[in-house]
């Protein structure tokens, strides 16, 4: 048995350095556009409770076929304003359209709820439209503790 | 495909086989003391290269070099083919295994539950199904997703458990929209698989409501029926740490319904961490909620190496062989009723007894 082997990697060893020379992937080549975001967090009700603001990118729709999903993570950014204005590179590469989740850290724990700590509110805002240049977007903060796909795909 | 790049998988592929292809050995087990410890690994993936996204290609394809990377496709559909999971089981002594659908998209790809039930076909007295099922547009399409579930658990053959992953699916553990998924496992009597911790792979969510298990107790409650097997037992494998391992401990020792499993626990990558982990479950008082698994097939030899460095730990800790046997399949046999054959049964069966 470990002669075959042998003999066998021999001759495996120049026929992948061979197939070196035509190597191709089966990767996207990934493509980006410089994108800013300029935005503005509000309550569905009452005032805006003081505390840090977190977001969170998306790909609205990623991929294609059965690997075709909704909410591809880009980035995550902090704001402590609700007035915030945020440049990245959204990659075209991974998907269309575009989708800001933001929590707000009422209770100043750094965590999006946790089991007996449910006092975080959560809102998305999206567009189908791939995002160009300058986006302005409106978050409105409408349920606690809920993750970006508690709100998208919207009931039918 | 090009013809010299079919020939040179083709020849890979020879060399894998020729190199790792196992016959099921003598007896099956781990010598412990003197006796032979059957064992289940209740965690192996299946799956194929095409179904998998960019982020998942890249992080496998880092394990070769630069030139190779084409070759990956070939070596991963054969990696994860039930032909090597079976003979890396035989190399290892394990006598079954769960064999586990997915679907995520968003970070390891998909296994469909009838593409796994495909690949046990003629084996499922080795090789137990796990279906799953899709949760990204749950606001849209649950019923359906929940009707595929629980045909695939009845329909299917084989299917013994549900999996889920929290962090790879991207859903939180406390979001009750997702329960009826427990009520199943409880009504229909499926032992669930949960991912817990973290997780390496790219687009895994990491944050405690996606991998700290405490998360889950409101169900854990609710559910008292459905058993909840918390994979990786809190293991915060980005971290290497065992960051969340205290909540999964408590929840298995306070709940009936909860299990642990330690997988990938036996990898190198936790090495520094198995110790600890194999000492805290046995002070606990949980090795009854301990059942084995690995995390597998990931590369040649890994059942063996995970399985071989997992029982190191617990001897070096102080395990008795009759803990061991309870980790290793007793616990196991318990929750699903499936037993590994005896030994000098199969034996006798082999020499025409």
């Amino acid at each position: 048995m470990q002669n075959g082997i042998f003999d066998l990697r021999q001759l495996a060893v120049p026929a992948l350095l061979a197939m070196t020379l035509s190597a191709c992937s089966d990767m996207p080549e990934e493509k980006f556009a410089t994108v800013t975001l300029n935005g503005t967090v509000q309550m569905a009700a009452g005032p805006m409770p003081p505390g840090a603001l977190h977001f969170r990118l998306y790909n609205l729709e990623s991929l294609e076929g059965e690997l075709q999903h909704a909410l591809q993570e880009i980035e995550d950014f902090d704001s402590d304003s609700p007035v915030f204005s945020h440049t990245f590179e959204y990659p075209l590469h991974m998907g269309t359209g575009l989708a800001v989740h933001a929590w707000i850290d009422t209770d100043g724990d750094g965590i999006f709820c946790t089991p007996t700590s449910r006092l975080d509110a959560s809102g998305l805002a999206y567009t189908e439209t791939t995002p160009e240049g300058e986006v302005d977007m409106t978050i409105t903060l409408s349920a606690n503790c809920r993750a970006a796909n508690w709100f998208y795909p919207p009931m039918r | 495909m090009t013809k010299s790049k079919a020939l040179s998988v083709a020849t890979i592929t020879a060399v894998l086989l020729a190199a790792c292809t196992s016959e099921a050995p003598e007896n099956w087990g781990v010598l412990v003391d003197d006796q032979w410890i059957p064992v289940f690994d209740l965690h192996t993936h299946t799956g194929e290269w095409d179904q998998m996204p960019p982020g998942f290609k890249n992080r496998l394809s880092e394990r070769v070099p630069r030139g190779f990377k084409w070759s990956m496709g070939g070596a991963t559909d054969w990696m994860l083919g039930t032909e090597n999971i079976l003979s890396q089981m035989n190399s290892a002594g394990i006598y079954g295994a769960g064999v586990f659908a997915l679907y995520s998209p968003h970070t390891t790809g998909n296994a469909p539950n009838e593409f796994v039930a495909e690949k046990i076909a003629g084996h499922t007295d080795r090789l137990y199904g796990f279906a799953s099922l899709r949760v990204d547009r749950w606001n849209q399409d649950s019923k359906q997703q929940l009707a595929a579930l629980e045909s695939a658990l009845t329909d299917l053959p084989g299917m013994v458990g549900i999996k889920l992953a929290h962090g790879h699916q991207q859903f939180r553990f406390d979001d009750e929209r997702f329960y009826p998924i427990y009520e199943i496992a409880g009504r229909l009597q499926k032992p669930m698989y949960l991912h817990t911790g973290t997780s390496p792979n790219p687009g895994t969510r990491f944050e405690p409501p996606y991998a700290d298990p405490l998360y889950l107790e409101d169900a854990i409650k609710r559910y008292p029926d459905a058993i909840f097997i918390l994979g990786h037992a809190g293991y915060d494998s980005k971290e290497k740490a065992l960051n969340y391992t205290d909540s999964a401990i408590y929840l298995a020792k306070n709940y009936p319904n909860v299990y642990m499993e330690p997988g990938a626990l036996g990898a190198d990558r936790a090495e520094d961490v198995i110790d600890d982990f194999v000492t805290r479950v046995k002070e606990n008082g949980v090795l009854n909620k301990v059942i084995y698994g690995s995390d597998g097939v990931q590369f040649p030899g890994y059942l063996k190496s995970h399985l071989e460095a997992y029982v190191a730990a617990m001897q070096r800790n102080g395990y008795t062989a009759d803990e061991m046997r309870a980790v290793l399949s007793g616990n196991f046999s318990r929750v699903f009723g499936i037993q590994a054959p005896d030994n000098r049964a199969v034996a006798a069966a082999a020499a025409g007894e």
